[in-house]
Order: structure tokens, then C-alpha cells, then sequence
């Protein structure tokens, strides 16, 4: 990492996320705890983002709604890039029709607007953390394919892959011991720049209802929990969306610089 | 191609409604109907057909320009659409006039610029852009904007007034796509020899900007703005819930939550045509921007 912007990010998003991750270890994890004497109070020491119309700390909601949004985003990075990675690399092998059927498949999805496709997919299966990442990863294997056959396409034409050819390589060895090790790098490059984005959908989705379902606090559902107490107590609402930026902020300034320093395009 | 294309999506939507749990009938009915009665019900909406008469049924149906009833409350949905869909348009477009202009221009200094610490901040500018949750930024402005200084209505459809924010909102994020891609762009121009030559035959600076550096730069930043205004027309969902504007981002995600399928069909085929069509007049573009591809298509 060579940017001084990306050292930043990495720092203020490890420190967010450690922070969200050990306050449960340490006790603080009452973000469900309803207190009625204190609803909507405005952010003060004792609670740092006030507390919501339940009486509820914002600040420990918040903290728990990073955890999940985090757990949700890498998982479905991880889906999406193995989906995307083995069909990529099938395409881009194979090649004729059965390339020209993947991409197809995958240049619709890359250009249709991804979040009405996200909503569809998501409403097919009961709202809960099972449907944000079947339907995170069910779109954002597009890329990681895309990606993943250009540099087979590539890798298919180098020397080396053609002397195991002609040693008798089998060609699932083919594939796994020569091809796909020179698409990893770039995959888990390209993980990093897209994990900003999943972090933004998967709070869209709970916005609008269809994520984590409550109780549970999820960062979206917040922000939308408090749409209703805008002038009374905007602080609902403020704090867990600025928290969404701080962290995709984050993220997006690390893909940057990964994409410029590696020269990554998607 | 287009053909085809709506073929496919309609049939693909139309499958997987089809298999969501529950079906119209038994929510039409009471609990304990006789099993008769489910029977002729079945027979009269003609669920019991094989799928794939169903199917050319709803074809049938579209042929004549019907797009069938919403479930919930027996409007047309056809005539839904139509009264929705300026709504949407005229979002879209206001919200572009915003995006387009004001991504162009900060793409074009932060990749022309020389000057480092001009280029890192309109950079950090275009990543906030990207990194805003739609959502919040609508609440804040209907903090600022509505509740604080009281000079903008915070939800409705209508006039002009009701339009600013939601447009304001919604070319946030456009704003970033456009100077993110228009950045790169114009980096690679940059580089290019002509511009060299350009650069050493004494060109005026804003001859050489617009005539050569954004000229060849145009295309990709062309493909962008296709997609975005593509996807906003298909319904800027979040933005129009938000703000209450009665559009079909609105009415699809009303459609969803609710499950009324004949709404959520016709939105998709509407929006999947509406795409079809941008895309085929960026297409457009691209030949009148660009007389190499016209060129490439005529050869073949």
C-alpha cells in the first residue's frame, strides 16, 4: 500500500471494526435492552449516540449493526469470488459457445441496475442474513467472472501451459495447478475493491426492510427506524448512516489505491 | 435481439413468481372453502392450465397492450405505469442535468490537473460521492432543507419544489460514477501522442481540452451516463421512497412488498424495455461520436 489515504483507511477501519467486535467480549452487548425512562434522549456521555425511541443505546446498536453489516459483507465477497472465480475460469477455457452463453449472463447483469435485482432475489427467500448474501453474492459474481476469464483467456496462450499440454497434463490439473494460480492475486485484489459496495447494498437492503430483520439491529434498518423522529431526535438516524459512510468510505479509498497500484479494471 | 431479450425476461419473472409460495387463489378465498368451489375458482382464472399455457395467456394479454390488474387493489397496471413513468422521467433528467455537468467538469480537472493536492481532493470528493448511503443522504437534506430552514417540501409528488431534493439525491452517486470514469479517461488521453503533437504545434489550452482530450475521451464517459440514467428510469427505488415521489421505483418496490405480481411483472418488462432502449441510443451515440465504429460496422 503504497497511498497515504489507504494507510489512513486501513487504520480507522481496523479500529472500528476491532472496537465493534471486542465490546461484545467485554460486556457491552445489551444493544437490545429496551429502557423506557430514557427514550430518545440526545447523545451525552453516558450514551454516546443518544438512545432510540425504544430507549435503546444507539452507540451499542451501532457497534453491533457493524459486526453483522462486516460478517455479511466478507462472506458474501467470499461467496461471490469462488462463484465467479470457477465460472470465469471455465469460460474463459472452454471458450466458444459455452464463453459466449457465460458472458452474456454476465455482461446483463453488470449493466442492469444491480439494486432492483438485488430486492428481487432477496424477496425469494425468507428476510433474514441468509437472503442479503444469497442475494449479494447472487449478483456480484459477475465481476469476479468477468475478471477471472480475462486473465485465463490470457494465461491459456502462455508456453508454459502449452508444454503441459503436451506433457499430458489432464485438464482439470491444467486448470487448478497452472491456471488459477495466476488469477488469485488479482481476485483477492479485486475482493478488497468490491467490499465497499456490498457494505453500501447490504445496509440499502435493510433500509428498506428486507435485511436482517428487527430486533437485531442492522445498520440500515436503523437509519430508517429513525425516519419518523427526524425533527425530535435526528441523532437515530445521523449517527448509524454516517457510521455506513465512515466504513464505505473506507473501503472504497483502499480499492482505489489497490486498483491504481495494481491497475485493476472491472 | 430485443425480441428475444423481453421474451426471456418475462418468462424467467413469470417462472419464478410462479413458484413463490401461495398462489392468488387461496388468497382470494376464505380458509375453509370446499374443495369445488377452490376448484372452479381454479378453473375461471385458469390456474389450473399447464404453465406454459398460462404463460402464453399473459402473452396474450400484453399483445393487447394489458398488463392485467394489481392483486391488492384491481387498478390497471398498464395505466398505472403510464401515469408513473413521467414522474420518473422527469426525476431521471433533472437529476442528470445536475450529475452530468458537475461530473464532467470535476473528472476533467482531476485527471487534467498537475497539481497533486487538486487531484487528491476532487479524488477524495468523487469516493464520497460513491460512499454515501442513498438513503442518508435524502434524510439529511430533509433535515436541512425542509425541517430546519423550512424552504423545500420534504415529501410529495408535484411541482418543481418537490422535485429538487429527490434529483439532488439521486445525482450524488451519479456524480461519482461520472467523475470517476470520466478521471480515468482522461488520464489515458493524456498519454497519447497526438495530444503531444497537439501540445507542440501551439494549440490554444481550450481548443486542445474539448477538440482532442475530451472528444476521444467521451466514450466511456457516454456508457456511464447510459447505464445511470438506464437504471434511474427503471426506478430509483430508494430516493423515490424516501421522498414520496409517486414514481416506478416507488411502485415496483410497493409491488414487491406487497407481493402483487401482475405489478411487479409489468414493471420489470416496462423497465427491461426502457433499458433496452437507452442502451440501443447510447449505441447510437457511440457512431455519431465516433466515426471509427461506424466505420468497423460498415466493414463488417
Amino acid at each position: 500500500m503504497k497511498s497515504k489515504e489507504g494507510k489512513i483507511s486501513i487504520f480507522i477501519l481496523l479500529l472500528v471494526v476491532s472496537v465493534s467486535f471486542s465490546s461484545s467480549l467485554i460486556g457491552f452487548d445489551n444493544y437490545n435492552e429496551i429502557d423506557l425512562d430514557i427514550i430518545t434522549t440526545p447523545p451525552s456521555l453516558q450514551h454516546p449516540f443518544g438512545t432510540d425511541m425504544k430507549g435503546r443505546d444507539v452507540f451499542l446498536r451501532v457497534l453491533h449493526g457493524i459486526r453483522i453489516s462486516i460478517v455479511i459483507s466478507i462472506l458474501s465477497v467470499i461467496i461471490s469470488s469462488l462463484i465467479g472465480f470457477i465460472i470465469g475460469i471455465i469460460s474463459g477455457y472452454i471458450g466458444g459457445k459455452v464463453d459466449l452463453f457465460l458472458m452474456t449472463i454476465v455482461d446483463f447483469i453488470l449493466s442492469f441496475p444491480t439494486l432492483l435485482f438485488v430486492i428481487a432475489i432477496s424477496i425469494l427467500f425468507p428476510p433474514g442474513m441468509l437472503s442479503v448474501i444469497i442475494a449479494l453474492s447472487a449478483i456480484g459474481w459477475s465481476s469476479f467472472a468477468r475478471i477471472t476469464r480475462g486473465i485465463t483467456l490470457s494465461v491459456k496462450q502462455m508456453p508454459f501451459v502449452e508444454a503441459s499440454v503436451c506433457t499430458g497434463c489432464s485438464h482439470t490439473r491444467i486448470l487448478l495447478r497452472h491456471i488459477a494460480p495466476q488469477c488469485l492475486s488479482t481476485i483477492f485484489i479485486l475482493m478488497g475493491i468490491k467490499l465497499g459496495g456490498f457494505v453500501l447494498a447490504e445496509a440499502t437492503l435493510g433500509f428498506l426492510g428486507l435485511g436482517i430483520q428487527p430486533p437485531e439491529p442492522s445498520l440500515g434498518a436503523m437509519v430508517s427506524s429513525g425516519r419518523h423522529y427526524l425533527l425530535t431526535a435526528p441523532w437515530i438516524s445521523v449517527f448509524p448512516g454516517l457510521v455506513i459512510f465512515v466504513i464505505v468510505f473506507c473501503f472504497n479509498t483502499i480499492g482505489e489505491s489497490l486498483r491504481k497500484v495494481y491497475d485493476i479494471r472491472d | 435481439m430485443v425480441i428475444p431479450l423481453l421474451l426471456g425476461i418475462t418468462f424467467f419473472t413469470f417462472l419464478i413468481l410462479k413458484n413463490l409460495p401461495g398462489d392468488a387463489v387461496t388468497n382470494l378465498i376464505a380458509e375453509r372453502s370446499s374443495p369445488e368451489i377452490i376448484e372452479e375458482l381454479r378453473q375461471k382464472l385458469g390456474t389450473d392450465k399447464p404453465f406454459l399455457m398460462q404463460y402464453l395467456g399473459y402473452l396474450n394479454l400484453l399483445l393487447s397492450g394489458n398488463m392485467g390488474k394489481s392483486l391488492i387493489n384491481q387498478r390497471d397496471v398498464a395505466e398505472e405505469i403510464k401515469k408513473k413513468l413521467p414522474n420518473t422521467i422527469k426525476l431521471t433528467f433533472l437529476a442528470m442535468a445536475f450529475a452530468i455537468p458537475l461530473g464532467i467538469t470535476i473528472g476533467f480537472i482531476s485527471g487534467y490537473s498537475k497539481d497533486p493536492t487538486i487531484t487528491k481532493i476532487l479524488d477524495s470528493l468523487t469516493i464520497c460521492a460513491l460512499s454515501f448511503p442513498v438513503f442518508w443522504i435524502g434524510l439529511i437534506l430533509i433535515i436541512i432543507f425542509s425541517l430546519t430552514l423550512k424552504v423545500l417540501p420534504p415529501s410529495g409528488t408535484g411541482a418543481l419544489q418537490y422535485l429538487i431534493l429527490p434529483a439532488v439525491t439521486l445525482s450524488i452517486p451519479a456524480i461519482g460514477n461520472i467523475a470517476r470514469i470520466t478521471k480515468i479517461s482522461i488520464s489515458e488521453v493524456l498519454h497519447m501522442p497526438y495530444i503531444l503533437t497537439a501540445h507542440a504545434k501551439g494549440l490554444p489550452p481550450l481548443r486542445l481540452k474539448i477538440l482532442h482530450i475530451l472528444k476521444n475521451a467521451i466514450i466511456p464517459i457516454v456508457t456511464i451516463i447510459g447505464l445511470d440514467i438506464g437504471s434511474y428510469l427503471n426506478g430509483a427505488v430508494v430516493t423515490e421512497t424516501i421522498f414520496g415521489w409517486d414514481g416506478i421505483g416507488k411502485y415496483t418496490m410497493e409491488g414487491i412488498i406487497r407481493r402483487d405480481y401482475p405489478v411487479i411483472l409489468g414493471c420489470v418488462l416496462v423497465g427491461t424495455t426502457i433499458f433496452v432502449i437507452i442502451n440501443t441510443l447510447t449505441d447510437i451515440c457511440y457512431h455519431i461520436l465516433d466515426p471509427r465504429i461506424r466505420h468497423e460496422i460498415k466493414r463488417g
